[in-house]
């Protein structure tokens, strides 16, 4: 074999680690290392399978499952037969959840809905921010799932897949495009809550399961460390610090004068890597060089308050700095009850910062190729549930903005009610295909080798390309 | 798990394989390149099958073609064979595999089809699916220890490749100590190797007979199984389990026979006369994921929880990926959806509820009240070894704390005197009360027993108290009282009178004097040893103590069934000793309206345990010379240092060495669902065919029963049946990565047709018939991989072989390896002296732990409280196992979620490890308390012990100049107060600096 993968120069840039230069899959070295096994179509930078529109993503995850019918899908008839028994025909024999068994009476929109922008489009008067930039947003009226309940809903919008273990679209990203930067994570998870409404979130939503440990989703922290054990041992200052990292490096160096072990090349850099991360992660997380008008147009009015706003602005922070995939976890929209009061506080909580972020991306001419996504793992019944909302998978809203997509449309139809779609139904794996579609992949092809077979991210029957939506 | 790097290997090692003069064999050669390229689409899944053709069979692949003229495949005659034509085609509609598959065929791989249907297209039965036949062992020319070395010389050999010389003895020994028990050996210990390099065998049989071996063994099994301390879904909530994992690391132990250890697992307690471990150890059936999430469909969690199950016999047993015929049949290998429906059926059986919550909006009668603080019924109580050995662990403590407060003689004298007197008549510390007289005040009728006992008789009584006047006049002061209740025949066999047998009681204990005027006797602490809660909080009961009333077991769904026919203890712990006055007598009164069978006894002890002598070991050992015990009777928890509270805490949370663990209770055939073929693995569609249960089809079951309906059990015996050819495979592949990094057959989860085909087959099959032939004596297999020369080959030390066996396939060297994530903690806690194994197994414990890690969880909000004490520095193995958000320095490195069952764990190196080495309070500490172990004036000897600790041998002359330089500038940096050590001197800090150093090392944490 005249190959030698192993060569430790060779292996320790393919262990560029979580921050890796480029992707493994895509990586020119792949395609040197696998020249002689199957050529792979072009490459990135001219490797991918298709001219990227997006670089990047951010998911705004409103956990817990916002209401459609209290922001995007404005439904009249529903509002007329408010308080009436929801009718059979279209409920009959359909999975619900909290609502089993339950006499179901429809529930009308509580929200005003008026039209906005240009393109005319319905948005409710709970998000009167994002209203404004309504324009730059394809809403989709007609997102479906198979899950009901949050903790499986959140597996199968990560991963297509309701088995642990599966990677999450973050991880698949990673592990396709590396990140475009060596001192951050390439895929980082932001949380918040406030007021009801919250349900748990896994970090198994963030796993990057069968795929390596280094395409993992890396949770910052809000309070303290934002990264766990980022901080120094207490008392001891950056320069001891790098004397220890320095001189573990000199170690490591007389080792691997002893011992042909290509974990050692890779072992210092990534305590590099770690050395770098110290510093690079305060500096991405300290918001003092922002203008006011920045904390401003965001809505943050403590520089290290913990909230969604403060988080949005972080996205923004990452993706200029390369982080490829920024997920926010937004953990306040599960209104089973009290929705009239829940859902106004949840929509303050977010509206402002969403818009806030679209401006910004805009204005630093980054939205072009940053596909932002805006939604929760489910919607809510039409059918209300005492003075709240039960869980509802048959159709929702979900937005996206950026990278590619037009912007000032309204994708897919429900029926008059709201219950289920009439038109353009969009599954959670042609979300997936639709994705990757835009960072320049082809989902059917983007495969990796588990248990012997080759999964995809859009799951195993074809998925399709959400082809209305693109520019 | 290969990293994308070793898929690299794995591509470039196939082509090693086939050289150009042997010919190719199927399985090793052309297998692989079917199965990836080809089967999915011509193989067994007959929904899926394209033109209805079958390569993976001779005989559908030699047939003519369903469609079109010609022949698959005409042995013999390559330019025949529509394979090939359609291989070759420059056609896009004709091409195969088509382009829509996304696969492609290399030059190469066409041309080995070529040259294999030119030699013939001799096809093979699939390796694993062969029967085990004990190969033949090769005679080779180097020097072998046992056949181990004869099979991988002998492939060695045919490669004109030499094997490598011996470790040298410390990394020798480091090497076994860290594989079989996960710990380093001590400096002293290598120094003794040293001398004795000839001892190798008695320090194998040494460390085989280790309590810690059982530690090390259980990790790779418990990823197996997928044990966590949570039950994985939604709120995450606790689940009592922690007795299975002690009973996996006392399995190994003891070196129980793997198929005894199958059987108890899959199906104790089926097996006659269950013993406790043997029910404990069926919590392997109830280890998957839990929820109880409002709003779930009760049907589709158990549609989950049944494929969980088919998944972990297939991983943890079959090393098969059973999972994927749970929608269709399997695409590669021959499982079908009727075998996966027809293996979940054997637990249909199964006690388990689909949400283990009753919601106002889904009421769940069976589990009545059951919210989200409520542990995971069905549960099996019973005493464990582990909490009675931390008793006595803190009992210890106790003791060495209370020595140290003074008692004036003359007091010490008197009551010693009383105590000899005492000790020679009640060794274990509690006098039986003679009653005299008892009463009810609602004319409940009552017998005095001759073993002193009172029994109630008759219907409950509302508002009834029944006084048992004590008639023994005490021999000592009291601390305690103990309460027995006891079965009687009279009441049923049971304890109480309730219906179910169940009391409720209120005690209070009261001194009459000589004018029959009473006065009370306050009490401190009461504590039964079997209860039913009357409340609970994340999983446990809410509070250690019953406070005023103790009401019997068993709880909801509790097992042993007849616990209410089985004897339960309370102690009442008296605020302080209580004298009886002379004249005066002791009257024990009781509310309660279903009391049954009751007896008391006496104690001079203040904080016995229920259900425990009053008088410990320990306490007589040392009552006639050192002060503890006297402390221990006469000095109230108030007067005693503020110490003694913490300690007490700590031993009455043990709950008297009682635990619960989630069980398998088998319920009535006619109350089981029936299993029927999800289509699609939908769990709405009810038209699917109903399935019996049935092991894998395609595999031999001679042994299995045919007149009747086949249980867990059968499933249990037959996974270990002679004629199965898979788990002695699976086993033992398993293991061998443990010896040496990798699996034989290296897709440790996957023995299919998309795993790897064996580096060494006969190796394997040997070592697998070795196992089975041995009475499945896991200890032997390991002895005999441990006694080879390949194993004690040294490591990593050979520059050719890296460009010749960049993987180390062929084993010429041993291989370098990381520690496992448990390990790497609990080599440096036992390098820094810190790790603390008095004992084995227990209650999860928590370490420090990031804060705010768990702020995502609810129901109820979780947080994180570090263990006090000894256990705070446990093995790694014991840390609590949150599914959803796992321990990060376990996380870090590599340790599975435990979500699904894991054969393997891949092997990161990531920039979090260097943090976690780096800034983990954890690795500060060992870090201080290694320096301090090592510390002498003169630096030098400092470092080089310290080092000698951690990677036990010498510094070289180079690394011991840049480490002396190292320590001068760090100490710089602290006198000139650029850093600052708390409660240490520049010197130490520099020092501890060194040592955080050394630790963080990339040989600290690898064993060569």
């Amino acid at each position: 074999m005249a190959m030698d993968p192993l060569s430790i120069n060779r292996r320790s840039f393919l262990e560029r680690s979580f921050a890796g230069l480029g992707g493994i899959a895509f990586s020119s070295l792949m395609q040197q290392a696998m020249a002689e096994q199957a050529p792979w179509p072009g490459r990135y930078d001219n490797a991918l399978h298709f001219a990227p529109k997006a670089k990047r993503v951010i998911h705004l995850c409103m956990a817990g499952g916002p209401s459609q019918f209290e922001s995007f899908d404005y439904k009249p008839e529903l509002n007329r037969i408010h308080g009436q028994p929801f009718p059979e025909s279209f409920t009959k024999g359909q999975q619900l959840a909290q609502l089993q068994g339950s006499q179901l009476i429809a529930r009308g929109s509580f929200a005003k809905f008026q039209q906005h922008g240009e393109s005319g489009t319905y948005v409710s008067d709970l998000f009167p921010h994002m209203a404004k930039v309504i324009d730059h947003f394809a809403v989709i009226n007609s997102m479906t799932t198979e899950q009901i309940n949050h903790d499986p809903a959140h597996a199968f919008f990560n991963s297509g897949s309701i088995v642990k273990g599966r990677p999450s679209m973050g991880s698949w990203l990673l592990y396709g495009l590396g990140a475009e930067t060596s001192d951050l994570p390439g895929y980082v998870v932001l949380m918040s809550a406030g007021g009801g409404g919250a349900q748990p979130v896994s970090s198994r939503q963030w796993s990057s399961g069968f795929l390596p440990g280094k395409y993992q989703g890396v949770q910052f922290q809000s309070n303290g460390a934002a990264v766990h054990y980022l901080g120094n041992p207490e008392g001891i200052c950056q320069s001891t610090q790098r004397l220890v990292v320095d001189e573990v490096k000199r170690m490591n160096g007389l080792l691997s004068e002893t011992r042909y072990d290509p974990e050692i090349a890779a072992r210092i850099a990534q305590y590099e890597m770690a050395f770098r991360m110290q510093s690079s992660v305060p500096s991405l997380t300290d918001l003092a060089g922002e203008p006011q008008s920045i904390l401003d147009l965001y809505g943050i009015k403590e520089a290290n308050e913990s909230s969604f706003a403060r988080n949005c602005l972080l996205a923004r922070r990452m993706v200029e700095r390369g982080v490829r995939f920024v997920q926010l976890y937004h953990r306040a929209w599960d209104h089973h009850r009290d929705i009239e009061k829940d859902m106004p506080f949840s929509a303050k909580n977010t509206d402002q910062a969403t818009a806030a972020l679209i401006q910004d991306l805009l204005q630093r001419g980054m939205l072009e190729d940053t596909l932002v996504i805006w939604g929760g793992e489910f919607g809510r019944t039409p059918m209300g549930q005492g003075t709240g909302r039960d869980h509802h998978i048959n159709a929702f809203s979900l937005l996206m903005a950026g990278g590619g997509i037009k912007g000032g449309i309204v994708h897919g139809k429900t029926d008059e009610l709201g219950y289920g779609v009439v038109q353009d139904k969009v599954t959670v794996h042609d979300l997936h295909a639709t994705l990757l579609h835009q960072l320049g992949i082809n989902d059917a092809a983007f495969t990796y080798k588990f248990q012997g077979l080759d999964f995809k991210l859009s799951g195993v029957e074809p998925a399709k390309v959400i082809k209305k939506i693109l520019l | 798990m290969p990293t994308p790097y070793q898929h690299l290997l794995l591509l470039f090692a196939v082509t090693v394989h086939a050289s150009a003069e042997e010919r190719l064999s199927f399985n090793r050669d052309i297998r692989p390149i079917l199965s990836d390229k080809c089967i999915g689409c011509h193989g067994p899944d007959a929904g899926h099958r394209e033109a209805d053709l079958r390569l993976d069979l001779p005989e559908t692949a030699y047939a003519k073609l369903a469609e079109g003229p010609g022949y698959a495949i005409v042995p013999g005659k390559p330019e025949e064979s529509q394979v090939l034509a359609r291989i070759d085609s420059q056609d896009p509609d004709d091409v195969m595999p088509p382009p829509s598959s996304h696969k492609t065929l290399t030059k190469t791989e066409r041309d080995l089809i070529e040259r294999w249907i030119r030699e013939g297209a001799e096809y093979q039965p699939h390796w694993s699916y062969t029967p085990l036949v004990k190969p033949i062992i090769p005679q080779v020319q180097g020097e072998t220890h046992n056949a181990i070395d004869a099979f991988i010389l002998s492939t060695l050999e045919k490669k004109g490749l030499k094997p490598t010389e011996k470790a040298a003895p410390h990394d020798l020994l480091r090497r076994l100590s860290l594989d079989l028990t996960g710990l380093p050996p001590s400096p002293a210990e290598v120094r003794e190797f040293q001398k004795n390099p000839d001892r190798y065998g008695e320090k194998v049989e040494q460390l085989l007979a280790s309590p810690h071996y059982g530690e090390r063994m259980a990790v790779p099994w418990l990823d197996a199984v997928r044990y966590a301390d949570t039950v994985g879904f939604h709120g995450d909530q606790n689940m009592r389990v922690f007795a299975y994992r002690d009973y996996v690391i006392e399995s190994f132990r003891k070196n129980k026979p793997f198929d005894v250890f199958t059987r108890e697992q899959i199906a104790g307690d089926l097996l006659p006369n269950a013993t406790d471990e043997q029910r404990i150890a069926s919590a392997f059936n109830r280890l998957n994921l839990m929820t109880r999430e409002g709003g779930a469909q009760p049907k589709e969690y158990l549609a989950k929880s049944a494929a969980d199950r088919v998944r972990a016999i297939g991983i943890a047993f079959l090393g098969q990926t059973t999972g994927c015929a749970e929608c269709h049949d399997h695409k590669y290998d021959p499982i079908t959806a009727r075998d996966f429906y027809s293996l979940s059926a054997f637990f249909s059986d199964v006690q388990q509820w689909g949400v283990y919550a009753d919601y106002e909006y889904t009421p769940n009668p069976e589990l009545r009240g059951v919210n989200n603080d409520f542990p995971f019924p069905p549960e099996y109580v019973s005493l464990s070894p582990a909490l009675l050995a931390r008793m006595d662990r803190i009992d210890q403590d106790i003791h060495a704390l209370l020595h140290q407060q003074p008692v004036e003689e003359p007091l010490l004298g008197a009551w010693r005197k009383e105590m000899e007197a005492f000790l020679s008549k009640h060794p274990d510390g509690w006098q039986i009360a003679t009653i005299d007289g008892p009463t009810s005040s609602k004319q409940t009728p009552l017998v005095i027993n001759p073993d002193q006992s009172v029994t109630a008789t008759g219907e409950p009584r509302q508002d009834d108290e029944i006084a048992f006047p004590v008639s023994t006049r005490p021999e000592t002061s009291i601390g305690s009282i103990r309460l027995e209740a006891m079965p009687d025949e009279r009441l049923g066999g049971f304890v109480g009178r309730s219906p179910q047998g169940h009391f409720s009681i209120s005690p209070r204990v009261e001194w009459m004097d000589e004018n029959g005027q009473s006065h009370p006797i306050a009490i401190a602490y009461t504590q039964a040893d079997l209860s039913r809660p009357a409340s609970y909080s994340n999983g446990f009961e809410s509070t250690v103590s019953f406070g005023k009333t103790w009401l019997s077991a068993p709880a909801l769904y509790e097992q042993p069934s007849d616990l209410a026919r089985r004897t339960q203890t309370a102690v009442l712990c008296f605020a302080q000793p209580f004298t009886l006055p002379p004249g005066a007598r002791l009257v024990v009164k009781i509310q309660s309206s279903d009391l049954g069978r009751m007896r008391i006894a006496l104690s001079p002890v203040l904080h016995p345990v229920p259900g425990q002598p009053a008088i410990s070991a320990r306490f007589r050992e040392e009552w006639a010379n050192k002060t503890a015990a006297y402390h221990l009777c006469r000095t109230p928890e108030s007067k005693a240092p503020a110490a003694l509270k913490t300690l007490l805490t700590e031993k009455r949370l043990c709950r008297a060495g009682v635990t619960r663990t989630v069980t398998t209770v088998a319920i009535p055939a006619e109350k089981r669902a029936i299993t029927r073929i999800l289509p699609r693995g939908n769990w709405q569609d009810e038209s699917g065919p109903v399935v019996k249960p049935a092991v894998l089809s395609f595999l031999p079951q001679d042994s299995l029963p045919k007149d009747r309906e086949l249980t867990r059990l059968d499933l249990a015996n037959w996974i270990t049946a002679p004629e199965n050819p898979l788990t002695a495979r699976n086993v033992v592949n398993r293991l061998w990565k443990q010896f040496f990094g990798k699996g034989l057959s290296n897709v440790l989860d996957d023995l299919g047709g998309q795993g790897e085909a064996p580096s060494h087959p006969e190796l394997l099959d040997w070592l697998a018939c070795e196992f089975r032939d041995s009475g499945w004596n896991v200890q032997h297999m390991v002895r005999l991989i441990v006694s080879s020369k390949t194993y004690q080959q040294a490591a990593a030390v050979r520059k050719d072989l890296l460009e010749i066996d960049p993987g180390n396939r062929l084993l010429a060297q041993q291989s370098a390896r990381r520690l496992d994530a448990e390990f790497i903690r609990d080599n440096a806690l036992a390098i820094a002296g810190l790790l603390d194994h008095s004992y084995i197994g227990g209650p999860p414990s928590k370490p420090y732990q990031p804060a705010g890690y768990y702020a995502a969880i609810q129901f109820p909000d979780r947080d994180w409280v570090v263990d006090t004490g000894h256990s705070r520095m446990r093995r790694g193995l014991y840390t609590h196992w949150q599914r959803t958000f796992m321990h990060p320095m376990l996380a870090n490195f590599d340790a599975p979620s435990r979500e699904e069952c894991a054969a393997d764990r891949m092997q990161a190196n990531t920039p979090q490890q260097a943090l976690t080495l780096l800034n983990d309070p954890v690795f500060q500490e060992a870090a201080a308390a290694l320096a301090q172990k090592v510390h002498d004036p003169v630096i030098q000897k400092s470092i080089e012990q310290a080092f000698e600790r951690a990677l036990l041998r010498h510094p070289s002359d180079a690394e011991m100049q840049g480490m002396l330089e190292f320590y001068q500038k760090q100490l710089s940096e602290f006198q000139q107060g650029k850093s600052q050590a708390k409660h240490q001197t520049a010197e130490m800090a520099a020092l501890t600096q060194t040592c955080r150093v050394i630790l963080n090392l990339h040989e600290s944490f690898t064993r060569y």
